[in-house]
């Protein structure tokens, strides 16, 4: 195949005049002194704006949606990282960065990019705030397509208990779990029985046996391990509800597990 | 008038007459219009800024438009003369052969003028004079680059998808290359992944092989309420689009060089 010019037909490059050998190196030595004198690149931090619509995304897009929806997370990531993860986190508009995330996820739902960036990247600022912004934006997300996205809900209920403090804000996402008909999917059992760790820790320990008793009456439970488990748990509130307070044993290591069962 | 001058505004003159033959200034026209249309659809949807939505959205437009033609329009007014043996022809002549290179140079470059007044000239409607004079400037020089990177790219190749696959890589990496470098760098990429020390090396590399040209025709120039901030940085902005083309574009043309003298005619 004739595609490049072919190196028999070439004459030696030292017909060549001399000028122009010359000329090429001396260029190629400018270029690289050129480019290495130049200031090395700053990322200067600019604010996020407002996302566009949706409809205007679509037509970006041009029937690619999903290749846009990464080219958007990419961008997205670049510029939070414009200077730094602790102060460009702190930086951005909350606000439009919640839209960004919402019109990425619009292009294609059933990427999990934005879900995992609200929740493990944008989420960890310490910024209360700007924290249940993003969870906010977890919880809006999982009614949409609860199957999906119960991951990113679970670690939103996790990130209000220990990193906001905020046990109602934990216990209503937790409650949307076990509430949203999620237990005929393939999930753990767990995500649906967050909903009493948090109740026993909000000191509700009546509706918190109820709970665990409900689970148990279910059927639903079938794993020996989880049954023992649970009738464990049972007895503890109960002897709790007896004591008539409130005493937290074995409930880190139940949320830790849970915690990593979240992030595998 | 010296006999290579000569040649060389023959060559200048028959490149300019060529783009005409093949209906380039319709061409140019038609991107134009679409330009036009597409800016004008992009400030209806936007809720605010809608002026400077829809001058950005031109100046973007058509920097592409622009660039990509030329480049195609090199690549087969190139293609065409190998194949009709025109460039062999010029070639045999007794004037050296940089007189062909630097006449095709210059007729692109009559063609450049002609593209840039034109979308200049439809720019000092959108936006203030001097930055859209600045973008103009920065338009011409831009283009001569790719437009001689595709003249290259043809004398080596003698293929016109692999030219074009080559000059549109080349400006997309040029483009690109500073963001690439700052995400390589970012704190979200472990540092000891070897991948990513890799790719951070290579793209240190390119940078340095290659014209920045991020830095080159920016549409923000073109944001009417930032006028006097981009004509107070418009000197340095120029200074370094000047330098860094002319630096190139020898670098270019001097490889455009040696691989036509080792030609055989």
């Amino acid at each position: 195949m004739k595609m490049f010019a072919s190196s028999a037909r070439l004459r030696p490059l030292s017909v060549a005049p001399l000028w122009s050998r010359l000329l090429l190196i001396g260029a190629l030595a400018m270029q690289l002194l050129w480019h290495s004198v130049q200031p090395t690149p700053q990322a200067k931090a600019e604010p996020l704006f407002a996302a566009p619509s949706g409809s205007t995304l679509r037509l970006m897009a041009l029937g690619e949606p999903e290749l846009l929806s990464r080219g958007l997370m990419l961008w997205l990531q670049a510029f939070d990282y414009q200077s730094g993860v602790s102060v460009t986190f702190q930086g951005l508009d909350y606000r439009h960065l919640e839209d960004w995330l919402t019109q990425i996820l619009a292009l294609d739902p059933l990427s999990s990019y934005p879900l995992l960036s609200a929740s493990r990247l944008y989420a960890e600022v310490k910024d209360p705030e700007k924290q249940r912004r993003m969870i906010h934006f977890l919880h809006r997300s999982f009614l949409q397509d609860p199957p999906r996205r119960w991951r990113w809900v679970a670690h939103a209920a996790i990130l209000a208990k220990h990193r906001l403090n905020d046990l109602p804000l934990a216990l209503k996402l937790a409650r949307t779990l076990s509430q949203s008909g999620i237990e005929q999917y393939d999930i753990p059992h767990w995500v649906t029985q967050m909903e009493f760790v948090i109740l026993e820790d909000m000191g509700e320990l009546e509706q918190a046996v109820q709970m665990v008793r409900t689970l148990l009456h279910s059927g639903q439970i079938i794993d020996a391990n989880e049954i023992h488990f649970l009738m464990e748990r049972l007895e503890m509130l109960e002897r709790q509800q007896q004591q008539g307070g409130v005493q937290k044993s074995g409930e880190p290591s139940y949320m830790k597990k849970v915690e990593q069962e979240i992030m595998p | 008038m010296n006999p290579n001058l000569r040649i060389l505004s023959a060559i200048a003159a028959a490149t300019l007459l060529e783009s005409r033959r093949t209906h380039f200034p319709l061409l140019m026209g038609l991107l134009t219009l679409s330009g036009l249309g597409l800016s004008l659809f992009a400030s209806t949807l936007a809720i605010t800024e809608s002026a400077t939505i829809g001058a950005m959205t031109l100046g973007g437009f058509l920097r592409l438009a622009a660039i990509l033609a030329m480049a195609l329009f090199v690549l087969t007014s190139q293609a065409r003369e190998q194949q009709d043996k025109g460039m062999a022809q010029l070639l045999s002549l007794e004037s050296p052969r940089a007189i062909y290179l630097f006449g095709k140079m210059v007729g692109y470059l009559w063609i450049h003028l002609a593209i840039v007044t034109l979308l200049t000239g439809l720019m000092l409607l959108f936006a203030a004079p001097l930055p859209a004079l600045g973008w103009g400037i920065s338009l011409l020089c831009e283009m001569t680059l790719i437009s001689t990177l595709a003249l290259l790219c043809q004398l080596s190749f003698h293929n016109v998808p692999i030219g074009f696959a080559t000059v549109s890589a080349f400006y997309l990496l040029a483009r690109s290359v500073t963001a690439l470098r700052l995400v390589a760098g970012g704190p979200i990429m472990p540092d000891s992944a070897t991948s990513v020390m890799l790719m951070s090396s290579i793209l240190d590399g390119l940078a340095f092989l290659l014209p920045d040209l991020e830095r080159f025709t920016r549409s923000a120039w073109l944001i009417q309420e930032r006028a006097i901030e981009m004509t107070a940085q418009l000197p340095d902005a120029l200074g370094f689009v000047l330098v860094q083309t002319l630096l190139y574009t020898a670098l270019l043309a001097a490889a455009a060089l040696l691989d036509l003298y080792r030609k055989s005619v």
